[in-house]
């Protein structure tokens, strides 16, 4: 609702296309890297667009990484690990494969490393990838990976979904998704 | 009302005689009252003796020999205390902080855990805290809720106009000495499309909006035709916010120039509104709305207006907490030893205190056992559908008066996001009085709601509590009818003319095509690229303050359910 704000705050009409943007660009510095990071970490209505964590170039993966897994605050966690899947695509799977299936992470971190794991996998290895997170004990982190089961590869995952989700509530969505498919 | 006004109203709140004292006490020395100070200084007085202080923070710095410690009081976010070096150094029963920037503080504030402002200095009562219970449906309704609310004040506040098809004018009563009018849509049944189409299979929410509204004299309030460049904003006497199907508040005043209005009320006498949408738009050709579908003219919408007398420079809020997490309950969130949940509403309060709100009354709920694996992880803050999750979810808020704020586990950026949402609103302003509809509410996600990394000053960025209480008063600001003082685009502003702006255009020469914190710190100079210390800021960062201004605190506290 806030995005459609920005566009719409003086009166309820229908929007204009945004003006077309060039990419952002690169930090000048590592001073302004860092400046950068953190901004991005304090959004809290929106999430941060793909094209501005890419732009910050690769400088930015360690310092990410380190955020990532030792932020004391779950969301700011959760921003960079947004930020790896961005700039490092499939080399993101190890860590959040690892973050999704660690029962003392967090939900919020669990829940977004799934999230990202189902992002960086394509579709022909989704089902290898996710099955491990569909079998996790906490039925909130194993009903997120049947949800990208359903939704993307339902012809191959919908049969795992209905049998994992038969007798928790949390699969509900992924279960209705998979409905006649 | 300008700020001076505002800053001597409060001054009583802090034991003054006046409004700045005559006598010569520098900031630091010990005082009874304000007139022992000096010159444009108080006497705060938290402890005893008190000191002689003023307000700092932003722009504003402290003199000589003090520093601003962030100390959030009825002045602001930080007050000028003496600067130290050892406790000798302080007034008997003050100590040498370290933690607030090695000042002279008063002891209680600089031990414990939790030095929160709590709103003391507005001599608010002390905080009542209760288990609302359960409430909500036996289990999850099969179709679409869009239930129209009877809205919850004393009878004379509240006119009830019944439903009303689009198209015709209604008249209700504007009593002397109002302030505050608010008008509530609600769709009746299901007689209105959810959106309207747009050339090229787009469509675009139905928003119910008045089509005019008028004074008794004619004058024009509102008039949903006029598209006023983004820079008149704040002339204009009211503002609508997104696009709002099913249910919409339009609450006056949210600008500038309504402000104008609190000193005496609005013109009292019959008003009049046209009720509309824009599908009614639609089909009636209106120039605003070419290239959409065929339109609908049938539908109706209830409505109701709400009028509340010109508001006082303190007021109080309740706050109604509605728990769909997984790991918490009401019970379990009233009882935390963790104290988490009592530092999320201390500094909570000491936030609001800035407007001159206090928190009075905060209940608990626990929704349907059934909401929580539908809702505690799955909103997506993309779908602004009435009949989406999120708007769905807020139907389970109680009638009242409250402010009610909706706690989840996690909320989703929607398809292909990356990361995180920490808070979003449910609507600009939120339906005051009117709990149950598919906008009565806030969300934030209880995903940093810990101690952890907290220590005794307000930490926005790395005390979890903190944050958590910054989003959920931005969200509740929101609610109460703010718009954020610089968009995320640094291309849209707010409606006020108080509050500082930061445009992309001049402010941002990182190249990142958003207004950030580090571009918008800066409230100086000829180029004023500021706004990042208020709490209508976009992002929360170490810039944040959570700065209210006093026309922002004035449209929060004119909203109908600060009593």
């Amino acid at each position: 609702m806030i995005t459609l704000l920005c566009a719409m705050l003086a009166v309820a009409r229908p929007p204009q296309p945004p003006p077309a943007q060039p990419a952002p660009r690169p930090p000048a510095s590592q001073a302004e890297l860092r400046q950068r990071i953190e901004s991005y970490l304090g959004y809290f209505e929106t999430t941060v667009p793909e094209q501005q964590w890419k732009a910050l170039g690769p400088a930015a993966v360690p310092i990410l990484n380190d955020i990532a897994q030792s932020s004391q605050l779950p969301s700011r966690r959760v921003h960079a690990l947004g930020g790896l899947v961005a700039l490092q695509g499939t080399d993101a799977q190890p860590l959040l494969s690892k973050l999704s299936l660690d029962e003392g992470q967090p939900l919020i971190v669990r829940l977004v490393a799934v999230r990202g794991l189902a992002h960086v996998t394509p579709d022909s290895a989704l089902l290898a990838r996710l099955r491990p997170v569909l079998r996790v004990k906490d039925d909130r982190v194993g009903s997120e990976a049947a949800e990208a089961l359903a939704e993307r590869v339902p012809k191959a995952g919908c049969g795992l979904v209905r049998t994992r989700g038969a007798a928790s509530a949390h699969f509900a969505a992924a279960v209705q998704a998979c409905a006649g498919k | 009302m300008s700020r001076a006004t505002v800053l001597v109203g409060l001054g009583l709140l802090f034991g003054c005689s006046g409004s700045s004292g005559p006598g010569t006490h520098n900031i630091g020395d010990s005082c009874s009252q304000t007139a022992d100070c000096g010159l444009l200084l108080a006497c705060y007085n938290e402890a005893s003796p008190g000191v002689c202080s003023t307000g700092c923070g932003g722009p504003q710095g402290c003199d000589q020999n003090s520093a601003c410690a962030t100390i959030v009081t009825a002045l602001g976010n930080g007050l000028c205390l003496k600067t130290c070096t050892q406790n000798s150094d302080c007034e008997g029963g003050y100590t040498c902080c370290g933690a607030l920037g090695n000042v002279c503080t008063p002891n209680a504030r600089c031990t414990g855990l939790s030095p929160v402002d709590t709103g003391s200095t507005l001599a608010c009562p002390a905080r009542v805290v209760v288990n609302g219970g359960q409430h909500g449906p036996a289990a999850k309704p099969d179709e679409c809720q869009k239930p129209v609310v009877t809205t919850s004040f004393p009878g004379a506040q509240v006119q009830v106009l019944g439903p009303q098809t689009v198209g015709t004018t209604v008249t209700f009563n504007v009593p002397p000495g109002t302030g505050t009018i608010g008008i509530l849509q609600q769709v009746v049944g299901a007689s209105a499309p959810d959106t309207v189409g747009l050339p090229g299979d787009s469509r675009f929410p139905n928003a119910v909006v008045p089509f005019v509204v008028n004074g008794p004299d004619g004058g024009v309030f509102y008039d949903d035709d006029a598209q006023p460049p983004i820079d008149q904003l704040p002339n204009m006497e009211v503002v609508t916010g997104a696009p709002e199907p099913a249910c919409a508040a339009m609450m006056m005043p949210n600008t500038a120039q309504a402000l104008t209005h609190q000193d005496g009320g609005y013109p009292a006498g019959t008003w009049s509104m046209k009720v509309n949408d824009i599908a009614f738009e639609c089909a009636n050709h209106d120039p605003t709305t070419s290239g959409c579908d065929a339109g609908t003219t049938n539908q109706q919408y209830d409505i109701q207006v709400v009028t509340k007398p010109v508001a006082a420079l303190t007021g109080t809020v309740d706050i109604g907490i509605y728990v769909i997490s997984t790991d918490w309950t009401a019970a379990s969130a009233i009882a935390d030893s963790s104290g988490a949940w009592t530092r999320f509403l201390d500094t909570l309060a000491g936030i609001y205190a800035q407007a001159g709100l206090c928190l009075g009354k905060v209940t608990f709920y626990d929704p349907p056992g059934w909401s929580k694996p539908v809702y505690s992880k799955s909103v997506a803050v993309n779908d602004n559908s009435p009949c989406g999750l999120l708007d769905q979810m807020f139907t389970l808020s109680q009638p009242g008066g409250e402010l009610p704020l909706f706690f989840v586990d996690a909320i989703t950026g929607g398809q292909g996001a990356l990361g995180t949402i920490v808070g979003i609103d449910g609507a600009i302003p939120g339906p005051a009085g009117a709990g149950g509809t598919v906008h009565s509410g806030a969300l934030v996600t209880t995903a940093d709601l810990t101690t952890a990394g907290c220590t005794r000053v307000p930490d926005f960025v790395n005390c979890g509590a903190d944050r958590t209480a910054y989003v959920a008063a931005h969200e509740g600001a929101h609610y109460l009818g703010l718009f954020h003082t610089t968009e995320e685009t640094g291309r849209l502003f707010d409606t006020l003319n108080d509050t500082p702006r930061c445009p992309v255009v001049s402010c941002d020469p990182a190249g990142i095509h958003a207004a950030v914190d580090f571009e918008c710190n800066n409230d100086t100079g000829p180029n004023i690229c500021g706004g990042a210390d208020y709490l209508m800021f976009w992002l929360v960062s170490g810039a944040s303050r959570g700065v209210i201004s006093p026309q922002e605190a004035q449209v929060m506290r004119a909203n109908p359910i600060v009593r």
